[in-house]
């Protein structure tokens, strides 16, 4: 079975509808998620992003609350990384210059011979060459 | 259920075995009220069936919600907001 990770730059273009391609497709991934024919993946960090992205992006308490609460129901498996993959997230960071939170998810994607989904272009850009990554934009 | 809402008029079929087991049970003019009632039950099922599945319903309630309009770069600063 496929397996994708997302990140929360998918979750929120597609919550936020700031971007097309992730009002389209995030839906239709849970929708095969659902029908089992397809594994989505992210990092235990998913539901902090996403509720800070929330925080910071004109959603009022009570708006971000309820999105949370439905949110952290979804059938996304959460993961912790690994030490060695943590240690491997940090270099890979150095090496292309980005954070460590992002190419942490990156890292996941690679470790499971998945693919991470994201919309966020600059991250994209900048750890393609790594590949197991898709930009959704 | 409350009988006194306006109705409509609908033609339905049945399975024989159906028609036989209501019309066994029930007389002609009860008919209606009973399949306005299994109608009734069948949708509030199908409303909490729904209302269950954690992927309809947060697409659901994903598609009330109205933000103002932000890029894909925006909502990555909202993400790292607060990191050092």
């Amino acid at each position: 079975m496929k397996t994708v990770v997302v990140d929360a730059s998918l979750v929120l273009g597609f919550l936020i509808k700031s971007n097309k391609i992730a009002i389209k497709e995030f839906p239709q991934l849970l929708q095969s998620e659902k029908n089992d024919k397809l594994k989505i993946v992210s990092l235990a960090l998913l539901p902090l992003e996403v509720a800070n992205g929330l925080r910071f992006s004109h959603s009022g308490r009570e708006m971000t609350a309820s999105i949370l609460e439905k949110f952290i129901n979804l059938p996304i498996k959460l993961v912790n990384l690994t030490d060695n993959l943590l240690i491997q997230a940090t270099d890979y960071s150095y090496q292309n210059k980005t954070t460590v939170y992002d190419t942490a998810y990156h890292l996941l994607a690679i470790s499971r011979n998945a693919t991470l989904l994201t919309c966020d272009r600059k991250y994209y850009l900048a750890a393609k060459q790594l590949n197991h990554i898709e930009y959704i934009g | 259920m409350n009988m006194s809402v306006n109705t409509q008029r609908i033609t339905i079929s049945l399975p024989d075995y159906l028609y036989d087991q209501l019309m066994a049970n029930y007389s002609r003019g009860e008919v209606s009220k009973v399949m306005s009632e299994a109608a009734e039950k069948f949708l509030i099922d199908k409303k909490i069936e729904t209302k269950n599945d954690p992927v309809d319903e947060f697409l659901n309630f994903a598609k009330t919600l109205k933000f103002p309009k932000m890029t894909d770069m925006q909502i990555k600063r909202a993400i790292n907001k607060g990191r050092a």
